[in-house]
Order: structure tokens, then sequence, then C-alpha cells
């Protein structure tokens, strides 16, 4: 065999062995990144969100992060400093996942309140619960509509309209669902009346809807305060590396200089993650 | 100096060997001090090991209780004299008294805070709160000894002890805002839910189920919630015949929370004076949701007043960033090589 023909089978031996190790490897790499937030993107998936395209995503981002972050630490970065950014990335992930899932969680809540005024409103007009149901599916948004049709398509198929919103009530775990659910089958199962049931669970609702916007309002401008100070701080070094291209380098070519930016990673960490939970009220 | 493992290689073998025994020896001197100075039998010992409900959690840790239970069980036994004396003496007569007393409040921490935390944790969880300032008491001592011996100085001075007692303080005082703070969640926890629960079980009742379906909803819905833990076992209390208001009584006293003792009262006045329970329930319902929203804004005001300290943490970042270019460049210049 001459030379053109080895070099041919050795590259097809090296493709073969890297899709090997990446058969082999990349769900195990994949699993030890996404241990951590497991329970968030079973969240996620319960909540409506897709949950193979979010796994995917976040399995992009993780290895673009860590590769960079690799290289940065090779070329640029202290060894102490790559570790803090790693870990702040890692942490920041999570928040990212609590993010998203308590503004999905709050959507749902707002959307539940109007699906519970139009089931109301449409079985006061003297409809049944599931012709309620199909009408609501018909009108109503995402993401709670996917749950709504999925409900009226179950029912149309010959499952029993208590169960099928009980599977929905099981996989949503949403307080505001969960009430609605319990005031429909409570009221199916003594027989007593539908309307009344709706109307204790609509003002409930409406009450708890009230004051988490409420709440949401009030802590808007500290949380803000928060958000413009944080994007304050890159502002200012991409404003000094405009500026003064030769003084912001020192930064990243002297050893206080890298230290100084872990100190100011460290410190926004702080600041956010601290704010964070004092503003967390529920 | 620092005790390295070069300088330990250099003490002949027969120094290492005889402190090895003597902390064995003195190890069980304590040990059996202990129990002879709180009377604790083995029969006792095991009486406490097996006590319910801490029985499963304790035989998973049964190696580190056994060598450390006459420590665990004498000292928890003080903690929780202590607390009851706090609890009875709480306007101290002279100033010895006011001096002493500030003083234990400031190692062991507000006793109210400390029984409430007990409250919340003691029905749930297998280590009482006493308990675990035990443990802390032990491994903070440990600390402190590790921190002078290992790290700082192999010789004992007058800093050296400064250090145990400064260490052990901050040892013990890490561990006890920690333990206090888990009962302290959990309480809040339960605040947070219980007007949903009372919303839940007014549904139930006024479409004319019994307040049994309505814990039973609560706790189909949410079973990993603090307060459906606390709602399990009051339904397995029921289960086993015990009187509702009895069984009642008992699961208000472990959560501790006004909202629920006024739910108690609630359903005892239905039983005793016959009152429309779905209204009660209804009206109970509802004015928890207004104390909830209460409690809300007092926690947002609090929040808003706390919120100074990180937003000075996060504007410190960016006044380092400022800085920072000039004082590198001023570093770099010939004045400093």
């Amino acid at each position: 065999m001459n030379a053109g023909g080895l070099l041919v089978l050795s590259s097809l031996f090296y493709g073969l062995s890297l899709f090997c190790s990446c058969q082999w490897y990349v769900p195990w790499i994949r699993n030890l990144f996404q241990k951590p937030i497991e329970r968030q993107l079973r969240r996620c998936s319960e909540i409506g969100f897709d949950e193979s395209a979010l796994r995917n995503i976040t399995f992009a981002i993780e290895l673009i992060v860590t590769v960079g972050l690799a290289w940065l630490g090779v070329n640029y970065l202290e060894p102490v400093l790559t570790v803090t950014v790693f870990a702040i990335s890692l942490h920041l992930r999570g928040l990212i996942f609590d993010w998203i899932i308590e503004t999905r969680e709050r959507l749902l809540r707002s959307q539940t309140l109007s699906f519970t005024t139009g089931l109301m409103g449409l079985t006061r007009g003297g409809l049944s619960l599931s012709q309620a149901f199909d009408t609501i599916a018909q009108e109503s948004s995402l993401p709670l509509g996917k749950f709504v049709k999925r409900i009226a398509n179950e029912n149309q198929r010959g499952r029993p309209l208590v169960e099928a919103i009980d599977a929905v009530r099981s996989q949503l775990r949403l307080d505001a669902f969960s009430l609605l659910v319990t005031s429909i089958a409570c009221a199916l199962k003594q027989g007593s009346s539908l309307e009344a049931s709706l109307t204790g669970v609509q003002e409930s609702l409406e009450h708890r809807d009230h004051a988490e916007r409420q709440l949401f309002a009030k802590t808007s401008s500290a949380r803000m305060t928060i958000l413009i100070l944080s994007a304050t701080t890159p502002g200012f070094f991409l404003m000094f590396w405009f500026m003064m291209p030769d003084s912001m380098n020192l930064i990243f070519h002297t050893s206080g200089g890298k230290k100084l930016v872990a100190v100011i990673l460290l410190l926004m960490y702080c600041g956010v993650a601290w704010s964070r939970k004092l503003l967390n009220i529920k | 100096m620092p005790m390295s493992a070069e300088a330990i290689s250099l003490l002949p073998a027969e120094v290492i060997w005889s402190s090895l025994l003597m902390a064995g020896a003195t190890y069980l001197a304590i040990h059996f001090l202990l129990k002879l100075v709180f009377d604790l039998d083995n029969c006792r010992l095991e009486q406490w090991h097996r006590e319910e409900p801490r029985w499963n959690c304790l035989r998973q840790v049964s190696g580190l209780f056994k060598s450390f239970q006459p420590w665990i069980v004498g000292l928890s036994r003080l903690v929780d004299k202590y607390l009851a004396f706090m609890m009875k003496t709480d306007k101290p007569t002279s100033h010895g008294q006011r001096a002493v007393q500030l003083f234990v409040r400031l190692v062991f921490g507000d006793p109210a805070r400390m029984q409430s935390a007990n409250r919340a944790l003691h029905a749930v969880e297998p280590w009482s709160v006493s308990e675990r300032l035990a443990c802390g008491f032990a491994f903070s001592t440990l600390a402190g000894l590790f921190a002078v011996f290992v790290l700082v100085d192999s010789t004992i001075t007058y800093r050296g002890y400064l250090l145990i007692v400064a260490t052990w303080f901050a040892a013990f005082r890490l561990w006890r805002g920690a333990v206090v703070s888990r009962g302290e969640r959990r309480r809040r926890a339960v605040r947070r839910f219980l007007p949903h629960a009372m919303d839940c079980i007014a549904t139930v009742m006024s479409s004319g189920d019994t307040f049994r379906t309505g814990i039973e909803t609560v706790i189909r819905d949410f079973p990993d919630h603090p307060l459906c833990q606390d709602l399990q076992r009051l339904r397995n209390e029921l289960d086993r015949g015990q009187v509702m208001a009895t069984a009642l009584q008992s699961t208000a006293e472990s959560i501790g929370l006004p909202e629920f003792d006024e739910m108690v009262r609630v359903l005892a006045r239905i039983h005793q004076h016959g009152t429309p329970a779905s209204d009660s329930f209804v009206r109970l319902a509802k004015q928890l949701r207004v104390s909830h929203l209460r409690h809300m804004e007092e926690e947002v005001g609090r929040a808003e007043a706390s919120m100074a300290l990180p937003t000075m943490l996060v504007m410190a970042s960016c006044m380092i960033v400022a800085a920072a270019p000039f004082v590198l460049s001023i570093m770099e210049s010939s004045m400093f090589q």
C-alpha cells in the first residue's frame, strides 16, 4: 500500500475512534455536567418546556464555556481565577434555570386565573364542563393552553374529565391549578354547585394574583438597581478599555491585576446572589 | 511556628506513643466522668438511643453516636436545662445576674428562638435542637484545639488559649446559626403554605366533604411540603384512633403558628356549637390570605432596608474597575520597581 492509501486509512481509523469515544464518553460527560441541575431540568419539562432541546442547548453552552475558560486559563488567566470563574458560571447556570422556572410558574398561575374566570362564565352560561373545556382549549394561549388542549383531547377520546385534569395537576404541581382541580373534583364527586365552587376559587386566585403583582411591583425598584449596577461594572470595563487600552491590558498581564479581576467577580457574584436571596419573597 | 510533618518526624517515637495513650486515657476518663455526673446507666442510654422517631437516623450514625453517647446526652441535657432556666428567669434582679445572662445569651443565643426552632424540628427530625447544639459544642471544641495545635503553634501560649476560645466561639456560633435558621426556614415555609392549604380545605368542605378529606387532598397535592409532613402525622394519629381535638392540639403545638392555632379554635367552635363548617373555613381562609399579605408587606419592607449591603458590594466592584488601571499603572511604574 502506498503512502496516500495509508493516510486515508489512518484518517478513517481516527474518525472511527473519535466517533466511538464520542458515543461512549459524551453521555457520561453530559451526565456529569447536568447532574447538579437535574431537578431544575425535570421541573422545566413538567411545566411545558421541551426537555431534550433544553438539555442539548445547555450542554452546548456548557461545552463552549468550559473550552473557552480552559483556553483562557492556559493562555491568560491564573488557575485560581479560572477555577473562580468556572465555579461562578456553574452556579449562575442554576440561578438562570431558577429564574426561568419562576417566570414560567408565574405566567401559569396568572393564566390559571383567566382560565378559571372563563370556565366559570361558560358553566354559568349553561355549558357542560366538557363543552366549557373544549371551548377554552380553542381560545387559550400558551403555555397553559397546551395543557388545556391535552385535557380536552383526552376527554374527547373517552378518558373521564376528572382523571385527565388530575393527570395534568400531578404533572404541573402548581398551587393555583391544584386548587382549581380540587374544587372541580369535589363538586363533581359530591354533586354540589360547580359554579359556587369555582367562584370561591376565582376569588382566592384573584387575591393571590393581586398579592403577587403587588410584591413584584414593590421589589422591582431594588431589582432594577442591582441589575443596573451589575451592568455598570462591565460597562466601565469596556469604557476604560477604549479610553486607555494600555492601562487596562495591565489587568490581564500582571498578577495583581488578575487577582483584582477575581475580587471584582466575587464581589459582583456575592452582591447579586445576596440580593436575590433577600428579594425571593413568596 | 506551624507544626509541620517534618517537626513531627523529629519527635522520638516514645513521645508520640505516650501522647496517643494519654489522649485515649483522657477520653475514657471524661467518658466515665460524664456517665457518673449525669447518672446515665447503659439501659437508659439504650432507651434514649431507641427513642422514636430518632431510631432510623441514629442507626445510620451509630458508630459515631456510640463513641460520643454520654457527651451528646450530657451536653444536650445541659442545653435543655439552660433553655428552661433562661425561659424562667426573664428579668434578672442584680447587675451580676444580668451580666451572666448577657454572656450566656451571647454564647448560646436567644432561648425563645431556639425553643421555636426546637418545636419546628423536633417532630420531623431525628435530632432535637439541643442534641445538635451538643454535637456543635463538641465539634467546635475540637476545631479550636485543631486550630491551635495543627495550624498555628504546637506550644500553648496565651495567644494559643485566646485562639482556642475565639475559634470555639466562631465555630459554635456558626453551628448554632445553622441549626436555628433550619428551624426558622421550616416555620416560614409552613406559614407561606398555610393560606393555600386552608383554601383547599375550605373548598373541599364547602362542596360538602369532611375536614379529613380536605387534609388528605392537601397531602396528596404536595406530599413533600413541611406542612404536609405535619398533616400526615395528624392523619396517622387520627388513624390510630386519637380524638380529633387532642390530635389537632398536639399538631398545633409542634407547628407553633398562631394561624394554625386559629384553625384549631375554629374547629373546636364547630364541634361545640355546631356552627356551619364551610362558612367558617371560607372566612378563615380569607382572613389567612389577608394576614399573609400583611406578612409579605412586612418582609418586603425589611428586604428593601437590607438591600443596602448587597448594593454596596456591587458598587465596590464598579469602583475597583474604575480605580484598577490607575493603581496598577502606578504600581508598575519605576517608582515601585
